[in-house]
């Protein structure tokens, strides 16, 4: 019992020591912290400054670090402690290491500002370099060569001169880190700092290689000599080296083996490596080959950057055909967090674009969820629409047909570019993602909205709709007259204007026959209250329907033959527009008055452009050069739209064409896409077979490891590859699935008219079509009764003027649906539009002076001013002139009802919500 | 090639930390110009996880961030550096100071400031990374005092005044040479995450299932230990801590490693699609409907393919549009939270759910404001897009112990070099990761 009691009494004992002991520590520790709610002492620091300088200059560490503390908490908060510089230095030869190393953090923030003070403290590193601890000596060595005081500079260089030799690898990674900052603060120092370096590349401890690598890579990067004999050592190393080693060093041996090996892939060099990519005409240079191989297993670090830094040196150096093993640990990263997800997926889509097929299998991984930021969502929907494929696409327009319902509008409006990269590459698909974007056109969000017709009107234009497989079940006449229809729900600027744009473009078809003009009118009845986009394809609009008119007069004029087959071509809207031509020159004139008064200078411009390249019927005081300016604004009305469409649909496609991506994959450069100062590029390939070099031997020498460490055959000696066979070893050829290139757009775009005319035959067809096609067409149709009595009716008031009108008048139904003459002359036209483009840049120079001479003329033009004095004593009241005009022009006072306004190619518009392009190449070189 | 700056940063864009790597000038330019307009940066943004991690800041800096617990660690860049070094430099300190300081918030880190310097001057030099590695830095920073002194005195060993550091400079940097512990033990953790995203009709639209490997060590002396699992080949991608011999996983799929002392992540992996059964081991659905204003969400929650095991622990989040007013949550079994912090959001909690539970469910109601905009022209479409004003996706949280989706189990855990007896342990977790369904 007595045995349990002392035993007891020895514990309470042991306890209330242990509390006491305690609760000193805590006094202690309360002295030093303040004894205030946690985070009080940062919080205060800079309120108890007055005793630090005292407390400084006594002889108790506690205080000292109590006051070391205060003004590091001063400068955490950015707040300016120098002017304890003084006292701070002092202590820099403190016995205490905890004091010693708070010292050191602030003398490096201010020993710039105070250089003369901060060379008191150089004696003390001196001292500290020789100490027997190697952390003691690395630090003051550190902290001597990053003080920038360039006094000090030849000092610091003989102090790493010295710890490079070092026994221990710790010193000498600091040594080797040491350089750049000495480099950095005496430039002149360069050439002893090469020496240095060149003596510390047989470095042979993996712990500072890293660092001896960087330093030669900031010293002397491009000065590969030193390089060749340690290559084979280095590879072999590779695994060893920590992880910020293994990044220095592949970014040394990228740059190296892009300067000493051949091209793997024999065609890289010219621009479309696309084509013919992934024969490597068999064997690399065995070093190539080893450095490749060795390179594989960083792709499986756990560090984000040294597997990045892995898939650069692969996109860069591997053949094509190897390319596919980087895809995996992509994903990997962009699952990893949302910051280095963002980063793998701006390098992901840079390579995605160029090689859409090592993707293809991860495209689930893509699928953008509603948790993902801003951000990650744009980047993910662009990599989609890079890499969708043949295989995939089944499951993936369905799922961007989701997307486009987002609740999130920048999802839904990346999801219609995808369903654009998906219509234009899979014909298969083309019409299921054409009818989502028709679907979209009901969409509440004006974006969407723009966007979704945008990509319509590119899918009309380049003839993806036509050529898809199941075409026949839609004709353009539907589409187009669904569209038209839409003109009155339709509320946003941008819709509107492409809506007008695609009219203008199809005027010639069945749709422009019977509807354009009316379209027009309907247009110009409300152009007053459109906005600008919308307003410039009107005046296009017009601006084409008379030219079509006038370049028939002139080609009956000049050549009989030539006009029937031009009329056999353009059929019955020569009808029309001959019948019709009084009106037509009206609503011109109209139009181009109203413009000409504009508050937008683009409408403005616009208009006195148009109207010099096709004069009001009043203009033809110089009609003797009719002939010229009609020929050339044909050329540039008529076929720019053809150019457009060059533009616009391959600005998409062509980025993908850009064999390389302007900076190397992984840097801040390409993440930016701006050159951010130190990028330095890859070196090119070398044109012709580099001599043979030795690169050394694989044996790693044991010359320069002194340290004690008792080596485990652990990791580090198991690692090492076995080498034999390397060169011999054929490597899994997988074969580079020959990712087709979406089809040129240009090309394909003259056989349109053709094949959409030929698909209007069996208008049976057309009940397959969405019911809301039918609907528009019907009550499109009705719109055309309505036309044709108005018609009637203008006719009657303006026969007076043109009798002639009343003859073709007659004609024109027998032309309405004969397609065979159409057919035959849109093949003559694709003949003469490919001519016409190939001298585009002349005609460009010849369209510059005859706007000029045709600008001038109508300043000086004395009808011309006169007309708009007059025009402008009643323009300005816009209510005036509108009743006016009404007046005369009965047909559009009658045609309440219509279907809209038109349009077509916006102008020189800096709205990058918009991408509605010029519609006259010329035009806006011109007026710029 | 460097880091200007490296600053902590609070949740409101704050500066707490702020150190430096260059000459004065560029320290003038990023307190006074780069950090005001990065701190305006992320006020504006809708919310933080909406500001872009690489981010231009005016007089040609980057401004890169990294988001952990409350803090944003940013560094500034003005020279060409790869971003993912800048964001792995950053994680690294961020991890490091996790393992200094423990629980990181904006107060832990104003309490351990100085602790933070010295850790930033040791794994920074001159503005580009020297190590990230703890068991590196272990040796060169002492662990904060305060805990430091506690501990010491709890165990009652006497004040050493001051360790000196010391580096390992051996060909297993991770591991020191002298470790002793008194009771050898070994934990494996397998933690499966699945991400899935579920469409409104019960089909999975995307499944994938990555894991993490995590270990316990703490074992003396130079064990090497060899542990296999019953199908490697399922995982097409791993990643493994730089202790992992990569020859042998290449030829025999066997993870051979001499293990740092104390916690790690060994290994994470991702399971190939091809050898995937797609379980879900807690089943969602939903029906929503939408009657003039009135919205309704039901959802229906029940245990799925999971072993027979139970869910625990899980949570559904819904979040609803802006314009909802008026929102009326009932539910069965669990509680539910409706919070209006940003935009309305229902979260709905569960303990646990066992296999054969029926019946939790969750409706919720609410109206929409009508979208001013819609209504006033003529133009305008009649019904505007039902997808503007209703909520799209829940968002689900569950973990299921003692399960694995992708089978994967340790086979046998082997340690050689070391003779003594060693308590070994596994445990399999299977969690939800980015678990989505879309209504």
């Amino acid at each position: 019992m007595s045995e349990y009691l002392s035993r007891a009494m020895a514990l309470a004992q042991d306890a209330a020591k242990l509390s006491l002991r305690f609760s000193e520590e805590i006094v202690d520790n309360a002295l030093e912290f303040g004894l205030d709610t946690p985070g009080s002492f940062y919080n205060n620091a800079e309120f108890n400054l007055m005793n630090v300088r005292k407390a400084l200059n006594s002889g108790s560490d506690k205080e000292k670090i109590v006051a070391m503390k205060r003004l590091l908490a001063t400068i955490a908060k950015g707040l300016d402690a120098s002017e304890y510089f003084a006292d701070v230095v002092k202590n820099v030869a403190s016995g205490s290491l905890e004091v010693r190393r708070l010292v050191y953090i602030y003398l490096l923030r201010y020993a710039e500002q105070e250089q003369d003070l901060a060379l008191l403290s150089v004696n003390t590193f001196q001292r500290d370099l020789t100490d027997s601890n190697q952390v003691i000596r690395a630090m003051a060595l550190r902290v001597m060569t990053s003080i920038r005081v360039p006094v000090i500079s030849s000092i610091a260089m003989m102090a790493v001169r010295k710890l490079a030799k070092d026994r221990s690898p710790h010193v000498r990674k600091t040594a080797a880190l040491a350089i750049s900052k000495l480099l950095r603060l005496n430039s002149s120092l360069k050439e002893e700092l090469i020496e240095v370096v060149s003596e510390m590349l047989s470095e042979n401890s993996p712990l500072a290689v890293g660092s001896v690598i960087q330093a030669f890579r900031t010293v002397c990067p491009t000065n590969y000599d030193m390089v060749h004999m340690n290559f084979r050592r280095w590879c072999l190393m590779l695994g060893e080296l920590d992880e910020w080693g293994q990044i220095e060093l592949v970014k040394l041996l990228t740059a190296y083996a892009r300067g000493h090996f051949l091209c793997p892939d024999t065609t890289t060099t010219d621009s479309n490596r696309n084509n013919k990519r992934g024969e490597s005409n068999g064997l690399l240079d065995p070093d190539h080959e080893l450095l490749l191989k060795i390179i594989h297993p960083l792709l499986q670090s756990r560090n984000s950057a040294v597997v990045m830094c892995a898939v650069s040196a692969y996109y860069h150096l591997a053949p094509a055909s190897r390319l596919e093993s980087v895809a995996r640990p992509l994903v990997r990263l962009m699952r990893t967090n949302r910051e280095a997800g963002y980063a793998a997926l701006t390098n992901i889509l840079q390579i995605a674009l160029r090689r859409p097929e090592i993707f293809s299998t991860h495209m689930r991984s893509f699928f953008v969820a509603a948790s993902d930021p801003p951000f990650i969502r744009k980047l993910k929907l662009q990599v989609l629409a890079a890499i969708v494929a043949p295989d995939t696409v089944q499951i993936l327009v369905p799922e961007v047909a989701n997307y486009t319902q987002s609740t999130q509008e920048d999802v839904a409006v990346g999801a219609v570019g995808v369903l654009l990269s998906c219509a234009q590459r899979m014909r298969e698909s083309t019409m299921d993602c054409f009818h989502s974007l028709v679907l979209l056109l009901d969409d509440a969000r004006p974006h969407v909205v723009n966007e979704a017709m945008r990509v319509i009107r590119i899918l009309l234009l380049d003839g993806s709709v036509r050529d898809s497989q199941d075409r026949r079940s839609v004709t353009l006449y539907d589409i187009m007259c669904y569209l038209v229809r839409r003109l009155d729900r339709c509320t946003t600027d941008a819709a509107r204007a492409y809506i007008l744009s695609l009219v203008s473009e199809f005027a010639t078809s069945k749709f422009g026959c019977l509807h354009a003009l009316d379209v027009l009118r309907s247009a110009v009845r409300s152009f007053k209250d459109e906005k600008d986009m919308t307003k410039m394809q009107i005046i296009e609009l017009c601006a084409r329907l008379v030219l079509l008119r006038k370049s028939n007069i002139s080609n009956s004029d000049t050549d009989n033959k030539d006009s029937s087959i031009t009329s056999g071509r353009n059929g019955n809207l020569f009808e029309v527009l001959q019948r019709h031509s009084e009106i037509l020159y009206d609503l011109q004139e109209y139009l181009f008055t109203l413009a000409r008064y504009d508050v937008s200078f683009d409408v403005r411009d616009r208009a006195r452009l148009l109207r010099a390249l096709c004069p009001l019927g009043g203009d033809e005081a110089h009609s003797e050069e009719m002939p010229q300016v009609l020929k050339l604004s044909e050329e540039l009305i008529g076929y720019g739209s053809k150019q457009i469409l060059d533009n616009q649909t391959s600005v998409e496609l062509r980025k993908s064409i850009a064999a390389q991506p302007k900076y190397m994959v992984g840097s801040l450069s390409l993440a930016m896409d701006h050159r951010i100062d130190g990028y330095s590029p890859l070196p090119d390939w070398p044109a012709t077979k580099p001599e043979e070099i030795d690169r050394g031997s694989f044996s790693v020498s044991a010359s320069h490891a002194p340290q004690s460490a008792v080596d485990v055959p652990g990791p580090g000696g198991s690692r090492a590859i076995s080498i034999a066979g390397i060169s011999g070893r054929a490597q899994p050829h997988s074969s580079a699935a020959e990712y087709s290139t979406p089809r040129s757009v240009g090309g394909a775009y003259d056989d349109d008219l053709d094949a959409f005319l030929n698909s209007e035959e069996d208008n049976s067809t057309s009940a397959r079509m969405l019911p809301k096609f039918i609907h528009g067409a019907q009550s499109l149709q009705k719109t055309a009764v309505l036309f044709q009595q108005s018609e009637l009716e203008s006719d009657s008031s303006f026969s007076e003027s043109d009798s002639d009108l009343e003859d073709s008048g007659s004609e024109s139904g027998t032309h309405s649906n004969g397609s065979e003459p159409e057919t035959k002359s849109t093949d003559q036209d694709t003949e003469t539009g490919s001519d016409k483009t190939d001298d585009e840049s002349e005609e460009e120079a010849e369209g510059e002076s005859e706007e000029e001479r045709s600008g001038d003329e109508n300043e000086n033009n004395p009808f011309i001013s006169t007309k708009s004095v007059s025009l402008s004593g009643v323009g300005f009241v816009e209510n005036q002139l509108s009743g006016t005009r009404s007046n005369s022009q009965p047909a559009i006072q009658q045609q309440r009802s219509g279907s809209g306004h038109i349009g077509y190619g916006a102008g020189h518009n800096s709205d990058d919500e918009v991408h509605v392009q010029p519609l006259i190449e010329g035009t806006s070189k011109y007026w710029q | 090639m460097a880091v200007d700056s490296i600053f902590i940063l609070n949740n409101l864009g704050a500066p707490i930390i702020q150190k430096h790597w260059c000459d004065d000038l560029c320290i003038q330019r990023a307190t006074l110009v780069v950090v005001p307009a990065f701190t305006r940066y992320l006020q504006s943004v809708q919310s933080l996880d909406h500001a872009e991690p690489i981010w231009k800041a005016p007089h040609g800096c980057v401004c890169i961030h990294i988001q952990r617990k409350e803090l944003i660690y940013m560094g500034i860049v003005s020279t060409e550096m790869p971003p993912l070094e800048v964001i792995e430099l950053l994680d690294g300190v961020s991890q490091a100071l996790t393992e200094y300081i423990g629980q990181i918030s904006e107060l832990t880190i104003k309490e351990n400031f100085t602790t933070i310097y010295q850790l930033l001057s040791e794994m920074v030099d001159s503005g580009s990374a020297v190590t990230t590695d703890t068991s590196v830095l272990r040796g060169l920073v002492p662990v904060p005092s305060l805990v430091n002194r506690v501990i010491e005195n709890v165990s009652g060993i006497g004040i050493v005044p001051e360790k000196r550091p010391n580096v390992n400079t051996s060909s297993t940097p991770w591991r020191a040479q002298n470790i002793r512990h008194s009771n050898n033990e070994f934990f494996v953790d397998i933690t499966e995450r699945i991400d899935a995203i579920v469409g409104a009709n019960g089909s999975v639209v995307s499944y994938d299932i990555s894991g993490d490997i995590e270990c316990k060590s703490w074992l003396s002396g130079m064990p090497d230990l060899l542990l296999s699992l019953n199908k490697p080949q399922a995982m097409d991608d791993v990643a493994f801590h730089p202790c992992v011999r990569l020859s042998k996983w290449d030829n025999e799929r066997k993870l051979a490693f001499v293990p740092p002392d104390g916690q790690f992540k060994l290994a994470s992996f991702h399971v190939s699609a091809d050898t995937l059964e797609r379980l879900l081991p807690l089943s969602v659905s939903a029906i929503t409907s939408t009657k003039d204003i009135d919205n309704t969400i039901e959802l229906y929650a029940e245990a799925g393919q999971c072993g027979n095991r139970t869910v625990e622990n899980i949570s559904v989040r819904v979040p609803l549009p802006k314009q909802a007013y008026n929102i009326r949550v009932q539910c069965k079994m669990g509680m539910h939270t409706v919070s209006n912090a940003r935009s309305p959001e229902v979260e709905w909690t569960l303990k646990s759910l066992k296999p054969g539970d029926r019946g939790a469910r969750l409706v919720i109601q609410y109206f929409v404001r009508g979208n001013g905009t819609n209504s006033s022209t003529d133009r305008s479409p009649p019904a505007s897009s039902p997808a503007m004003q209703s909520a799209s996706a829940a968002y689900i949280g569950f973990e299921v112990g003692g399960f694995s989706a992708a089978s994967i189990k340790v086979d046998s855990l082997k340690v050689l070099r070391e003779s003594y007896k060693v308590y070994k342990g596994v445990r399999y977790v299977t969690k939800a990761g980015s678990f989505q369904l879309r209504f």
